[in-house]
């Protein structure tokens, strides 16, 4: 079911239960190719690597696994974990020397996915990047993609399914919105960032495609790219998320809540 | 009026407490009864259903914690969960049957394992510890070996000298029963960081009240800490402790009754309690504690001082914890914490400022301990290694990143490829810098302040054939840009940098676009939070770790550092991606409507600020 040549079954032996989730037997919808040895050499030893398809379905189950851990929303994002010492150097004012996964500003503002584009459907690319602004239409939505986004990945999929063309765009969260000593009051202004061209005072020749049908069964593709800020717009945000340091109180909750407590006029909890 | 509600929320509280544990003994004394003497005895103090009616009427998320102390804890098998920690799983290597399967030949081996430490002095002082703990009702013994029944787990007491002091620790690894147990939590606790970040925190909320931040603190002790939690009867055949006896000079058997230090499962145990306590101080008190096992700090505004320390007090008594009460563990509300072998001095706080440093007892010992190794000229790896992790922890309280530069030496050192015990000149020099930075360096200085934010972008290019290009832009917390600059550097003026034949050298650029941006805006910079993007990966985390493997990397960073440090600068090194970095185009000499020709730093300015830079780089970083 993940992609082997020949009817094979694996066994992964693992700390997180999430792996369990990838203990599927073979539907028996598919021809194998037959045990045998070619040139001296076992099919086995053919056999022998995890096949690409394997290889994602076990990354993804255990990113889901970390993610619905830590309860964060974006699974890549967050794939390396946070760790509770992180927050505690943070409000203790050092930088930890560790790579953190989430950035102040991050590295795009958006994250946008087309699944299921047909495969004679091409957005032009140099260096990873797009060249122009595209705008496409599908089924009465129009989808803006700005350009200089980066191409983070391409999936080709192969016909014979009927695939609906789906897409996505997800804002990609800052480190400030894990803050708890300063609740970040500026969570409005960021969710009204709006994609626009990457040249902003320039003019960018934008392509416009066309989709006739929502739907497919021929070879089709996912792409996925990622929203490049312009200098002038990651200027402002990084303005808007500030300094770590004033972000964090590396407290438990409940201590962190006293120590407001105490010292609060209006606080009404401890009125009796 | 907000001080008279806190203090009447704590009578409140406790008196309700008091009344409770009054009305709930009969029933308490009726649990207890029912429990076998030796468990009874180390649970006298507790009040267990006490504790229950908190948690099932504070709502406290480990619902079944009374329980568990009631009942007493597994050494072996599934640790429970809490709910309160966060979730890690740490699986068993072996079962209870397995460890059960080859106990008999195990304490036989180890029955003749157990011999003198080689120091009679510390051998009499673990007999000595070892008989009081019999005294004190926290084991039993000494038993008869042939009393062992099959599947009877034995493991081995040994000496601990720390500070003077002997500490028995009872060595459940090596019998094996620390592997059959899983954990699905991570037993946190709260460092210095933590408390740091409590006092600031603390001042921060008082300042925004527009009170005074004025603070005293405390620390308190939970007294033998694990030895106020009992072990669970299904346990107490894995709790046989084999233990050196000096007079017969063989080994004694005895078995535990409270916990032992040396089980898994005994820290989490007592992880639970102990945040159980910070809990119900900090939901139902409102009195805010660090929690780091059995050590819990405390701060207050000095109005409150007095009543945090009576309340506090009585919640543990009320609850049934022991805890220094006098002696030089017992402390009261004053302007110097004493804790973790940190000192936090709160004399500064009606200025927003705590000052944090090292005791003065870890400054005599590591000056001693330093001297030492200068004087005799060597220094082992293992040494070296015990050594880094020593300064290292010394030198995160010592104001100022240079010490970082120094540490690393000693890293070097250590994992050098074809090791020399010998001392070489350059770590002699680190060393020598890290001990007068241990005896003279300036505390760490935390404020509460909200410091002005500065942006610092910052870029640089670099071509074999036509030379390199450096660029920053400084901005303003409201997104103005205040200063920039852009420089094209020959190919010949880079010769310090590509020796050795060489072919790029953007790491060291892109670093030292940092350091000369903050020498040259040094004056913009003093006092302020300053947030610095950078596209290079590798010159951002040589800027957070202070060092790097390129020796002209490392010089640099001790440039930018000694910046910051001179200006008290609080830095944060985070990456900007090259398309969205407005410094790039300075960096290439191309213009940018933001980048106005008045604020541009004149061109003999950031000249000489390069020349000055790769004086300073060329002589820190040639070999020694």
């Amino acid at each position: 079911m993940f992609g082997c040549q020949r009817l094979k079954r694996t066994c992964l032996a693992s700390n997180n239960g999430a792996v369990m989730s990838l203990n599927v037997l073979c539907d028996g919808r598919h021809e194998h190719a037959p045990w045998s040895m070619t040139d001296g050499v076992f099919d086995t030893s053919l056999e022998a690597e995890y096949t690409p398809m394997l290889a994602k379905a076990l990354a993804t189950t255990i990113l889901e696994a970390i993610a619905n851990e830590y309860k964060l929303p974006n699974v890549v994002q967050y794939s390396k974990k946070l760790k509770l010492s992180h927050f505690h150097a943070i409000a203790a004012a050092k930088q930890p020397t560790k790579s953190m996964s989430m950035h102040m500003v991050p590295e795009y503002s958006h994250v946008i996915v087309l699944a299921n584009v047909p495969y004679w459907m091409s957005f032009h690319c140099t260096n990873s990047a797009l060249a122009a602004c595209v705008y496409l239409t599908c089924g009465g939505q129009d989808i803006f993609i700005p350009c200089a986004s980066k191409l983070l990945r391409k999936t080709i999929k192969k016909g014979g399914d009927s695939r609906l063309f789906k897409f996505s765009v997800e804002r990609t969260p800052s480190l400030k919105v894990l803050a708890d000593a300063q609740p970040s009051g500026d969570k409005v202004a960021e969710s009204e960032l709006q994609l626009k061209c990457h040249k902003e005072s320039q003019v960018c020749k934008g392509e416009r495609l066309v989709l006739e049908q929502t739907h497919s069964d021929e070879e089709c593709a996912d792409w996925v790219f990622g929203v490049r800020w312009t200098p002038e717009e990651f200027l402002r945000q990084a303005v808007l998320v500030g300094h770590p340091f004033s972000n964090f109180s590396g407290l438990p909750p409940e201590v962190g809540a006293a120590c407001g407590c105490c010292n609060h006029d209006s606080c009404g909890c401890c009125k009796q | 009026m907000t001080h008279a509600d806190v203090v009447n929320n704590r009578c409140c509280k406790l008196g309700e407490w008091t009344r409770l544990a009054r009305s709930l003994q009969d029933a308490e004394n009726k649990v207890k009864a029912a429990m076998p003497e030796e468990r009874k005895r180390i649970l006298a103090t507790k009040r267990l259903l006490l504790m229950k009616h908190v948690i099932e009427v504070e709502g406290y998320d480990d619902k079944t914690l009374a329980e568990d102390v009631m009942h007493g804890f597994s050494l072996v098998g599934e640790v429970p969960k809490s709910n309160v920690l966060p979730r890690k799983l740490l699986p068993a290597a072996m079962t209870e049957q397995d460890l059960c399967a080859n106990s008999q030949r195990a304490n036989l081996a180890l029955r003749y394992m157990t011999r003198s430490s080689g120091d009679e002095e510390l051998d009499d002082k673990l007999w000595a510890k070892t008989v009081s703990e019999v005294d004190k009702g926290w084991m039993l013994g000494p038993l008869q070996w042939s009393e062992l029944g099959d599947g009877d787990t034995v493991s081995r007491r040994f000496p601990l000298e720390q500070s003077g002091k002997v500490r028995p620790i009872d060595d459940l690894s090596q019998s094996q029963i620390n592997a059959t147990v899983t954990c699905y939590e991570q037993a946190t606790v709260d460092g210095p960081d933590v408390i740091c970040a409590f006092a600031t925190y603390l001042m921060r909320c008082l300042a925004d009240q527009g009170r005074s931040t004025e603070l005293l603190g405390r620390s308190l002790d939970l007294a033998s800490a694990y030895r106020q939690l009992a072990i669970a009867d299904g346990s107490r055949r894995h709790a046989f402790l084999s233990v050196y006896n000096p007079s017969s000079k063989s080994a004694e058997l005895f078995q535990q009754v409270a916990l032992p230090f040396g089980s898994r499962t005994a820290v989490n145990a007592f992880i639970w309690c102990a945040r159980f306590l910070q809990w119900t101080a900090a939901k139902c008190l409102k009195l805010p504690l660090s929690c780091y096992f059995d050590d819990f700090v405390s701060f207050s505004s000095p109005a409150l001082a007095g009543n945090s320390q009576a309340a506090l007090c009585l919640m543990l008594d009320v609850l049934g914890w022991g805890f220094d009460k006098e002696g030089p563990k017992s402390d009261e509300f004053s302007l110097l914490v004493c804790a973790l072998g940190v000192q936090f001095d709160l004399s500064s706080c009606k200025d927003g400022l705590l000052r944090v440093c090292n005791t003065e007892k870890r400054v005599q010992d590591t000056i001693v301990l330093l001297d030492e190794i200068l004087a005799k000229g060597d220094l082992k790896k293992r040494d070296a290694l015990v050594l880094r992790g020593r300064l290292a922890f010394c030198d995160a309280f010592i104001f100022g990143r240079l010490g970082k530069v120094a540490l690393q030496e000693i890293t070097r050192h250590a994992y050098a490829s074809s090791f020399s015990d010998s001392l070489s000149n350059v770590l002699k020099d680190a060393l020598k810098l890290l001990r007068d930075r241990v005896l003279r360096g300036k505390p760490r200085l935390l404020s509460c302040k909200m410091l002005e934010t500065l942006f610092l972008l910052t870029d640089a290019s670099f071509d074999p054939s036509d030379g390199a290009g450096l660029g920053a832009v400084l901005v303003s917390s409201q997104g103005q840009v205040l200063a920039w600059f852009g420089l094209k550097v020959e190919i010949e003026k880079l010769s310090t940098l590509l020796d050795g034949g060489r072919e790029t050298v953007i790491g060291e650029l892109e670093t030292l676009a940092v350091a000369m941006s903050l020498l040259l805006w040094a004056d913009h910079l003093d006092s302020t939070q300053l947030m610095v993007y950078i596209d290079n990966e590798g010159s951002k985390f040589s800027l957070i770790k202070g060092y790097s493997v390129s020796r002209a990397i490392t010089a640099i960073c001790a440039l930018a550092a000694t910046t910051l440090d001179e200006h008290y600068v609080l830095p944060w090194f985070g990456r900007i991606p090259s398309p969205s970095n407005l410094a790039d185009f300075p960096s290439r000499q191309i213009k940018h409507p933001l980048l106005k020709h008045n604020v541009e730093v004149p061109k003999e300015e950031v000249e000489a600020v390069f020349e000055s830079s790769m004086s300073f780089v060329s002589k820190a970083a040639s070999p020694q």
